[in-house]
């Protein structure tokens, strides 16, 4: 099979602005028991994602706690190796490249992480931290240190802070150094992982509008992964819905919240409390569950859908344009 | 009439040899049946507020001054043993950490039973059937099974659910709820917050609610109490505090939420950090964050000014 150079969505966008083109990727991760860790299933953690990412854009990835969203994110950097399935950067296939072949592409998808507790080394001062990655780039030891200078100040920290550890910074503060580290490298993706969930909602605000002028001034991409549905609104220019492993919905950001299709999509925007005491919000789910049920045949959400048919549990359906910037997963 | 009335509370601790003051001058009551949402970032003392009504406080800890009446008692001057008769029959507690709050080695059973066992005199027989009544009310599905359950065994939700259940095992007046929410994804925290406003109705439970999500607080609250730095700097009913909020931190918070509609423009975001507990201003505690700041306000905290019934804020400049 070669490359698919067709983009999948964004009609108005030329193939040359696509960055990165992710195509039928899977991991399945072993479920053993017993003592001689016999493989008795397997959990679909991504099961066939199909996305493009854009140059100097953001692609929104929404969905709920162990729908994949952060593996897939660790798949894209090449963290966790891909079982299946195409990564195309650049048009450039990387998911078999080797570790070698791979570290020059490395520099240019970057990640900034949830936790800006655990995700700097204690150990290192933060000037130490942001210069490893221009190690890597083999700048001399003087331009380093002027570029680490800029790359602070560029984030809001001022340049004499790099002497000092992580523990003597705040959260919001850590969590610019980490997007300083990001930054150092010049890269041309950066994947947020739930970037300021674990902040303050005044700090929040500070680092989206950092991580949209950062985007502006370098037009760098985003992907950016979160669990709350308005702030991915507020910082996407398409929107893709994950439910266990799948992009159930994939729109354009204005047309997701005006038009949404698929009753999980639905079901998540019902969910979410809007800050107005006016607009409460009320839902009811086919059948009282808490958990995300694993489904193995069909499509994945038919046991909590409304709208389920016998239909729903045996046919796969796949992505759907119905749209110029619309696509869904659902029979309906 | 009241259920719960705390009058200038001042909480303290011992941190590296120094005193400071966690909690200043905090008041605040709640009626029965009602909702108050403590709102507020992290270190704003709203969890400290909550721990103090129980007499859960670190050691390193003093209430410093200040009443808490509940039902015509003062806790603060409860002793041990009488306090023991409050927590989790008048007053119980629910916190933020489902997983960490249920014991790992017990059954669900066990853990629901043993406040029972501790407050009343009950048959074994008739635990069982409370317990599985109480599972029921909390909307857990099949549980005569799940009472057997060990906690691992439940999802997130659930494992809230369940600790709703023990907070609700000997009937109280009053619940705390510790940001009951936060570690859970929006769809469940969507139900838990239904099943809380259900529960409020059918047994008139006052709820003390304490979170840092505005979004939150506008779905359950009747009143709300916004707190920085150890201050409740301002109060009042939840349409007062949304649709018409004085203060420029509650301002400055509303303000910082994303908004679809308006995409192109910049968040408002509050400027600065939230002082540490050491560090903390001697005025007003919002004064070097704060766009309206005069020399006034550096020198001496606002005390509170009412607006109108009910709704009152500490500022030397707006109200």
């Amino acid at each position: 099979m070669g490359i698919e150079l067709d983009a999948i969505y964004w009609d108005n966008v030329y193939l040359d602005d696509i960055l990165l083109q992710i195509r039928k990727i899977k991991k399945y991760f072993p479920i053993k028991r017993g003592i001689l860790k016999k493989t008795v299933g397997w959990i679909k953690a991504v099961d066939g994602v199909d996305l493009d990412i854009a140059k100097g854009k953001t692609l929104g990835l929404v969905g709920e706690s162990g729908c994949g969203k952060s593996t897939l994110a660790r798949l894209i950097l090449r963290l966790t190796d891909i079982d299946e399935g195409k990564l195309i950067f650049e048009g450039r296939e990387i998911q078999s490249l080797s570790d070698k072949e791979f570290k020059p592409i490395r520099k240019k998808i970057q990640i900034v992480f949830q936790d800006p507790f655990g995700s700097l080394n204690p150990k290192m001062t933060i000037g130490e931290t942001i210069e490893e990655g221009l190690r890597v780039l083999e700048l001399h030891a003087e331009k380093r240190k002027k570029r680490v200078k800029e790359l602070l100040e560029m984030v809001g920290i001022p340049a004499s802070g790099m002497d000092m550890y992580p523990h003597e910074f705040s959260g919001g503060q850590r969590q610019r150094i980490g997007i300083a580290r990001a930054l150092s490298v010049n890269p041309l993706l950066i994947v947020c992982d739930e970037p300021v969930s674990a902040l303050d909602v005044s700090i929040q605000a500070q680092i989206i509008n950092l991580l949209k002028d950062l985007q502006e001034a370098f037009g760098i991409a985003y992907l950016f992964i979160s669990h709350d549905i308005n702030l991915v609104g507020y910082m996407s220019d398409m929107i893709a819905i994950m439910y266990l492993g799948q992009i159930v919905e994939l729109a354009d950001s204005e047309e997701l919240f005006r038009n949404p299709k698929h009753p999980y999509t639905n079901l998540l925007l019902s969910a979410v409390p809007e800050p107005d005491p006016k607009k409460k919000i009320f839902f009811k789910l086919k059948r009282q569950t808490d958990t995300i049920e694993w489904v193995e045949h069909g499509c994945k959400f038919w046991k909590r859908c409304p709208y389920a048919s016998s239909e729903c549990k045996e046919t796969e359906i796949p992505l759907k344009k119905i749209s110029s910037a619309h696509w869904v997963k659902c029979i309906r | 009439m009241e259920l719960l009335s705390v009058r200038d509370l001042n909480v303290g601790f011992f941190i590296e040899e120094k005193f400071a003051l966690a909690v200043r001058d905090v008041s605040f009551s709640v009626k029965k049946g009602e909702t108050l949402c403590i709102v507020g970032e992290s270190g704003c003392g709203k969890t400290v507020t909550s721990l103090s009504i129980l007499r859960l406080i670190p050691p390193n800890g003093r209430i410093v001054k200040g009443n808490i009446h509940f039902k015509e008692k003062d806790l603060t001057r409860l002793s041990e043993e009488q306090m023991r008769d409050i927590r989790g029959k008048e007053i119980s507690m629910i916190f933020q950490e489902p997983l960490t709050s249920l014991n790992p080695v017990f059954t669900i059973k066990d853990q629901i039973a043993e406040a029972i066992i501790v407050h009343e005199n009950v048959l074994k027989q008739e635990i069982t059937d409370r317990c599985i009544t109480l599972l029921k009310e909390v909307g857990i599905p099949e549980p005569e099974k799940r009472l057997y359950d060990y906690p691992h065994q439940l999802s997130g939700g659930q494992r809230q659910r369940v600790m709703i259940a023990i907070a609700l095992a000997c009937n109280p007046s009053l619940i705390i709820a510790d940001e009951p929410t936060t570690a859970l994804d929006v769809t469940v925290q969507a139900q838990i917050l239904n099943l809380f406003k259900e529960l409020q109705e059918r047994y008139k439970i006052s709820l003390l609610y304490i979170t840092h999500d505005l979004s939150v607080v506008a779905q359950i609250a009747d009143k709300v109490c916004v707190m920085y730095s150890g201050i409740i700097v301002e109060e009042g009913s939840v349409e007062n505090i949304f649709y018409r909020p004085a203060h420029p931190y509650t301002r400055g918070l509303l303000d910082s939420l994303p908004k679809r509609a308006h995409k192109k423009q910049k968040l408002k975001s509050i400027p600065g950090v939230v002082p540490d507990l050491l560090s903390r201003p001697k005025g007003c505690p919002f004064y070097p964050r704060c766009s309206l700041t005069k020399q006034v306000c550096i020198e001496k905290i606002p005390n509170f000014k009412e607006l109108e019934d009910g709704h009152r804020v500490r500022c030397h400049i707006l109200g």
